[in-house]
């Protein structure tokens, strides 16, 4: 046996540096790939591992002032398949048709196809999705999605809005504050093999998900109510087939209430017909009427073209103006501008317009805010129409000095008239008082903004103190007192235009009263419109009862003490008496989601999304005991919603605090 | 097992461990699939445990084994070699998986010839240039015939087709040469003559060229040929520094084509992390060094062959297939040794570690 060269021995170990070189190379491949370049691998992985399925985005919650809800999301169930982990898929077909009252043939269409995951039913009801869950079924799950539900069904519905199926605000605050409101959806992910099934037995993981800002209104639901309620009260007795109510606090711009009618309940949408959606209070224009007299008259009194104490002569009633006659509803003779207001004349008013002179009217209008927009956090808010000054014939002048020939938006007036109440300063009207995201921080704090000071402080007295004396003796809107308080105000009713002829129709108008209270310090301005009503046409005699009736009701609520003798049998209504009917009507509202199908026997309404109070409200009208287990809103309940309930059979509600 | 005094124990701790690493591997890539195909998630864990432990026996026997007995057998296994790859091409002896001939069965046991034909290969060279000695620089006696063998075994295994097989052995060959002492020359002159045959090997081999073609650049077309190397990265990269840990690999999950067999490192990478894969390419450098060691101090020219040849071997399989599954080098099938499914492989591995051992029982004294 031979020993081994040397030769060998070094080729041999050139061999082993080789070799040695080689994982060295290995190596720092390795560490290149797996250290430098790990972020962008493992990215990589995880789009080839993850099927990602987008959820419905929870809702911030919208409060009044008082920290009342409007608007809330409340989790329910939303059913899911993965058709792969099926079973015996014609049995659950069966079995998940009858329990989500859906077609056989329409689940197993969904079923077909090469998905890993599909929605069933999205959304059902707590009693379907029991039934689902009881089934135990593999590869059927829920998934706990957020619904919109809007607790107080119709109140102030046209200024919440709503949402589509999906979360997307479509009207009102909901799509003005859709930003803020909506929170992001998160998703389910599901991790899946090169095969694209689904990898692991749990239920999918839902990442990512956060919660929308809430609002904070400055609206009063109480307010709100009231506003509504006696809204619907005198439309109910003009025979009138829409109006609008909008109250400010003319020191801030703050909207108080605004309320339109037709109503809609946003819980069942579909029900409505879209005009009855619409938020008249901001989106619709009409012709102000008389009501425009008071800013006429502040414009003369501001720019001193006329004198307090200066007499008009009115023509006894007729006076012809560029060849137009134009009338009094009666004859006066002689006139003080503070009378001109009073008693409503035209004439007068025309006279001043024409002192006034065009240009400079018009630029009172718009400083009045009038032809542009508020600026109010609304959607879809009207400019309506004022024409250029170098437009107006002399006739034009006149009508528009008694507010024809010129359209203003419902809280246009309203605004214009709180400059008046508050000393002369536009403020810009607005809704939400701040914004608070999930964790209770403030990332927006409305604060009240003054657009610009319109005319003179003691202008603005001397107009408050002339729209007072309407309501006095012998004034056009005696019937818009508040008793124990001094209110300024204006009736107004005008012709609409009638869209056929172009002309004025003889039979539509609106009947609006406008005006604030108490006068010395105002704490509330707002205006009553009534279209088209068929009973009588005055404002006067329309719209001025209303405000009469939710100003009254308003100043008790707003505790403000009544500073003037109180009229023998014209007492305020106390508290009690305001909110002791308020419960009535509100449950009838309430459960038209709900309980529509009728049948003999108590029925379990629809309590989802339901306070304890409410619930409780519902459950002793029918005379029913009800079982309460945790604490919130309604997520669960039992019998289910429109489920006839067998005698002495447990009714139950399960109860969470709004997620 | 007994282990005897003098063994390098470096070299039997680090196949042990290796193979146990293997079995432990073996199962977390292979249990889903296995559940699959076969409704077993341990079908393939107790096969891989069943060659282990064969492994291990054939690797004590050689140990024992007399190395004269060895080399007496050097001739008549090479024989029986090229008998085995001439049956595996024979239709109903061979059995044909994936559109290669590269199994046989014989007694109810299914192997792979070609990996018993690496080592009877290497045995051969040892036995015949250590009893050429100085003729190995001889044209006609110490280069031409190994020509003429390695060209009928390369023959038998391109057959079937083997590519990765083939050039194992060819460069195990030619480096037993060189070491040996063969002129460049020589070397260099059949390196000339081979190279257009490679070429026409690959490149008129429609597979062979798209692997070629997608790993220079596999982003051509990422779902397909590409598919391959694009995955075993993403498992390397989202592996990262520490891994996902043991079982937790997702690359495994029909993502990485044979993950429990050439692509098993891959899921070394994502589950152990680049600790893992530093580990054991250390592991397998140490080996390899432990090797090539006992090849320098063995006390004659025959053990000192068979001992560089199995080193190479081993390290050389270990070396491309890393180099493969990190997209260094073409696609191949190569086994890992030690750690890829497969008992052949994983058999011959350990009786030609049994051989190695052997020949370091053999060191002078002061080495042991």
């Amino acid at each position: 046996m031979k020993e081994l060269g040397k030769g060998v021995r070094i080729r041999i170990r050139l061999i082993g540096a080789l070799f040695t070189l080689g994982f060295v190379l290995v190596a720092m491949r390795a560490f290149d790939l797996q250290v430098m370049q790990e972020k962008q691998w493992d990215e990589r992985a995880e789009r080839q591992h993850q099927k990602v399925i987008p959820l419905t985005p929870q809702r911030g919650t919208i409060f009044d002032s008082n920290g009342e809800e409007l608007a809330v999301s409340v989790d329910v169930d939303s059913i899911y398949v993965e058709p792969r982990k099926l079973e015996d898929r014609a049995d659950a077909t069966q079995k998940l048709a009858k329990a989500l009252d859906l077609t056989p043939r329409a689940i197993s269409a969904k079923l077909k196809g090469n998905s890993n995951f599909v929605w069933l039913k999205r959304q059902v009801a707590p009693a379907q999705s029991e039934q689902i869950k009881a089934m135990k079924l593999n590869g059927v799950g829920a998934i706990k999605e957020p619904r919109r539900f809007y607790p107080n069904s119709n109140l102030a519905a046209h200024l919440l809005g709503f949402t589509g199926l999906d979360p997307k605000g479509l009207e009102g605050l909901e799509l003005k504050y859709d930003k803020m409101i909506l929170g992001r959806g998160g998703y389910l992910v599901m991790e899946r093999d090169a095969l694209g099934r689904g990898i692991g037995a749990g239920t999918p993981q839902v990442q990512g998900a956060t919660r929308g800002h809430d609002l904070y209104l400055t609206l009063d639901k109480n307010l709100q109510y009231i506003a509504e309620r006696e809204l619907a009260d005198g439309l109910r007795e003009a025979d009138a087939k829409a109006g609008t109510v909008v109250m400010l606090e003319p020191s801030t711009g703050k909207v108080l209430a605004m309320a339109s009618f037709p109503e809609y309940n946003p819980n069942a949408l579909f029900r409505y017909k879209p005009s009855q959606w619409r938020n008249r209070a901001v989106c619709d224009s009409f012709e102000p009427g008389s009501t425009f007299k008071v800013f006429l008259m502040a414009a003369a009194l501001n720019e001193a073209v006329v004198s307090t104490t200066q007499k008009i002569d009115c023509e006894n009633g007729s006076y012809r103006v560029g060849g137009k006659e134009i009338h009094d509803h009666k004859k006066y003779q002689k006139l003080t501008p503070a009378e001109i207001i009073k008693y409503s004349s035209n004439i007068g008013s025309a006279k001043i317009g024409k002192m006034l002179e065009r240009k400079n009217f018009h630029r009172y209008i718009e400083e009045f805010g009038f032809g542009q927009q508020t600026g109010i956090d609304l959607p879809g808010e009207a400019i309506g129409l004022v024409r250029p000054p170098e437009r107006w014939f002399e006739v034009d002048l006149a009508a528009i000095s008694f507010g024809q020939g010129i359209s203003v938006t419902p809280i246009q007036l309203v605004a214009a008239t709180a400059a008046i109440a508050n000393g002369g300063y536009l403020m810009e009207p607005y809704i939400v008082e701040r914004v608070v995201d999930s964790q209770g921080q403030v990332t927006m704090q409305n604060q009240p903004r003054m657009v610009r000071k319109v005319i003179a402080q003691d202008v603005a007295h001397v107009v408050s103190r002339m729209m007072e004396m309407t309501t006095e003796e012998g004034g056009t809107a005696t019937n818009g007192r508040v008793p124990g308080f001094r209110v300024a105000g204006k009736t107004g009713t005008a012709q609409k235009v009638d869209p056929v002829t172009g002309g004025y129709s003889s039979d539509k108008r609106v009947a609006s009263f406008v005006g604030f209270l108490p006068v010395e310090e105002p704490r509330l301005v707002m205006l009553v419109a009534i279209d088209e009503p068929k009973k009588g046409v005055y404002g006067g005699l329309l719209a001025a009862p209303v405000f009469s009736r939710i100003a009254a009701q308003a100043m008790q609520y707003l505790k403000v003490a009544p500073n003037q003798d109180v009229p023998a049998g014209e007492a305020l209504p106390s508290l009690e008496q305001i909110f002791a009917e308020a419960t009535a009507p509100e449950r009838a509202k309430a459960q038209e989601v709900t309980t529509s199908e009728a049948s003999s026997g108590p029925q379990m309404p629809d309590f989802m999304g339901f306070s304890y109070r409410q619930v409780l409200e519902l459950m002793e009208e029918r005379q029913l005991n009800i079982s309460f287990r945790g604490r919130g809103r309604v997520i669960e309940q039992s019998p289910g919603p429109g489920v006839a309930i067998p005698y002495g059979a447990p009714v139950w509600v399960r109860m969470a605090p709004p997620s | 097992m007994e282990v005897r005094q003098g063994t390098d124990n470096s070299i039997l701790l680090l196949a042990v461990c290796l193979t146990c690493l293997g079995v432990v591997m073996v199962f977390s890539s292979s249990s889903i699939m296995a559940v699959r195909d076969y409704g077993d998630s341990l079908h393939f864990l107790k096969r891989q445990g069943i060659y282990a432990l064969v492994g291990f026996a054939a690797m004590a026997l050689m140990m024992r084994i007399d190395l004269d007995i060895l080399r007496k057998a050097a001739w008549p296994v090479l024989g029986l070699c090229t008998l085995l790859l001439l049956a595996v091409l024979i239709p109903g002896i061979g059995k044909k998986v994936g559109g290669a001939a590269r199994w046989i069965k014989i007694a109810g046991v299914t192997f792979q010839p070609a990996e018993f034909t690496k080592i009877g290969l290497v045995l051969f060279m040892a036995h015949s240039l250590a009893r050429k000695q100085e003729k190995v620089k001889n044209f006609r006696c110490g280069f031409l015939p190994y020509m003429v063998v390695l060209a009928v075994f390369l023959g038998l295994l391109l057959a079937q087709p083997d590519l990765g097989s083939a050039l194992t052995l060819g460069i195990v060959a030619i480096a037993m040469l060189l070491v040996a002492g063969t002129r460049l020359r020589y070397l260099a002159g059949i390196g000339l003559v081979a190279l257009p045959f490679l070429y026409f090997m690959i490149m008129n081999v429609d597979y062979r060229r798209r692997r070629i073609m997608a790993f220079l650049n596999p982003w051509e077309d990422p779902s397909n040929t590409g598919f391959q190397i694009i995955q075993s990265w993403i498992a390397f990269g989202s592996g990262g520094a520490f891994g996902t840990g043991l079982g937790e690999s997702k690359q495994k999950l029909f993502y990485l084509p044979e993950a429990h067999t050439d692509f098993i490192f891959s899921v070394v990478g994502e589950e152990l992390g680049f600790i893992g894969v530093i580990v054991i390419a250390a592991m397998f450098m140490l080996l390899v060094l432990r090797g090539l060691r006992t090849a320098i101090n063995a006390p004659d020219e025959f053990s000192s062959f068979l001992a560089f040849g199995i080193t190479l071997l081993i390290g050389m399989q270990a070396f491309a297939n890393m180099a493969v599954v990190m997209g260094m080098v073409p696609t191949k099938g190569l086994a890992l040794p030690f750690i890829s499914y497969g008992g052949t492989s994983l058999v011959t591995t350990l009786a030609s570690i049994g051989i190695l051992l052997n020949v370091s029982r053999h060191l002078p004294g002061e080495l042991r």
